[in-house]
């Protein structure tokens, strides 16, 4: 799998594999190894759960058979293990009726976007467009490849100490940025910091 | 001569090394620049009230107090003990020059200590993180700005020196590709704070 490109994950029960537009547009606009499709909602979790190095963004159906994990189960489980994959929702259902504490679940814990699937697909393309783009530019995604991109021992080995004297790896600061969590988003927001420092500096160079 | 009092608290269990670390590269610079100066060493032993007292017979003059333990927005904490705090006797800091080596106390502490009639204080206004591989560097940076003001720079200038010197160190670590370990110093500098009289030198605390 290539860490560079975005990989696009259909989870949806309604859509023809082989032919149907949307795929085929998703195959053409990310290329067709960058694009997976699962027709039921489990296989399409236990691979996004396998791949969560990866930049991603999924297209994810409300709906599924019954004996099969609904569209907000499968986003649940998602963000139980990362923030850092988009996540966007669509259904055959009018937004309307869908049931407020689902979509209280999906604002709480940052869906990219619902969309109903009436609407057309370069609707549903252009959001996934979008998302793509963000994630390319979000630095926690960008920092989450740099530490893969570490060896194995790189990433075992105890890389920073808190006030409170807990440890973290750069696997464990992985772990840590896909949660979102304080140490986290604290990492995050130094590597930003770091960036801007080094820019403004390189601009002073320049100017001066 | 100057007197320098330095506070550490060498027995906390996760940062207890890194203190005593900075303490002793203090202690290694003075003998190697500020050879005789005195220096009195108040490790984690120390009780609250013994310290009161200490203070106490120091304050009537100006002194140095440097500090490495765990802090919060408005104390200094040993052990989960506050032993100086915004509560209870900041105002014994009166006439000092405080540098502490604490998460948060630039806050609250700092300008309290100031409103009593502190010289100078500098400390950090948000929680730090240490760089495993990099303790030494980090050490060097927390300690920077004090080797500057022994040498001779008035505290204001000593205090940029300290910023520049972090800032150095940020650039040598990017060499290296230690980008986590540079965006930590880079944290730490951007949470340096400085009160009071930046035109004040070393030789006016005699």
């Amino acid at each position: 799998m290539n860490l560079d490109s975005t990989q696009i994950v259909v989870i949806h029960d309604g859509l023809i594999s082989t032919n149907d537009p949307l795929l085929v547009e998703l195959r053409i606009r990310f290329g067709e190894q960058n694009v997976e499709y699962f027709p039921s909602s489990n296989p399409g979790l236990e691979y996004v759960l396998a791949n969560l190095s990866s930049k991603m963004v999924v297209l994810l159906d409300v709906n599924f058979s019954h004996g099969e994990k609904s569209g907000f189960q499968v986003f649940e489980e998602i963000r139980e293990r990362t923030s850092l994959i988009y996540v966007i929702m669509i259904t055959a259902n009018d937004l309307n009726t869908l049931r407020t504490e689902d979509l209280i679940t999906l604002v709480n814990h940052d869906a990219f976007a619902i969309e109903s699937v009436a609407s057309d697909y370069i609707k549903i393309i252009s959001l996934v467009d979008k998302a793509a783009h963000q994630l390319e530019v979000r630095v926690a995604s960008v920092l989450e490849q740099w530490i893969n991109l570490r060896s194995p021992d790189e990433q075992a080995t105890q890389f920073i100490m808190t006030s409170d004297g807990t440890k973290y790896t750069l696997g464990d600061l992985l772990g840590e940025i896909r949660q979102q969590s304080e140490i986290g988003m604290a990492v995050e927001r130094n590597i930003l910091v770091l960036a801007i420092d080094l820019l403004t500096r390189q601009k002073e160079k320049l100017n001066g | 001569m100057a007197s320098f009092h330095i506070l550490y608290d060498e027995e906390d269990t996760e940062l207890g090394g890194y203190f005593e670390a900075c303490k002793s590269d203090l202690v290694r610079f003075l003998g190697d620049n500020l050879a005789g100066s005195p220096i009195s060493e108040l490790n984690a032993s120390f009780d609250v009230a013994t310290l009161d007292a200490y203070l106490r017979g120091i304050n009537p003059h100006n002194y140095l107090l440097i500090a490495y333990s765990h802090g919060d927005d408005s104390s200094l904490s040993r052990n989960g003990v506050r032993y100086i705090s915004t509560q209870t006797n900041a105002s014994l800091l009166i006439n000092s020059l405080f540098y502490a080596v604490s998460c948060l106390s630039a806050n609250d502490l700092g300008p309290e200590i100031i409103g009593h009639g502190g010289h100078i204080f500098v400390g950090y206004r948000r929680t730090f993180m240490i760089p495993l591989d990099y303790q030494e560097v980090s050490i060097n940076c927390a300690n920077s700005g004090l080797h500057m003001f022994i040498l001779g720079q008035k505290a204001g200038v000593a205090f940029e020196s300290m910023k520049a010197f972090y800032t150095t160190q940020i650039d040598r670590l990017m060499q290296f590709g230690a980008i986590i370990a540079a965006s930590l110093l880079v944290d730490a500098r951007e949470s340096l704070v400085f009160l009071g009289d930046a035109d004040l030198a070393i030789t006016d605390f005699p």
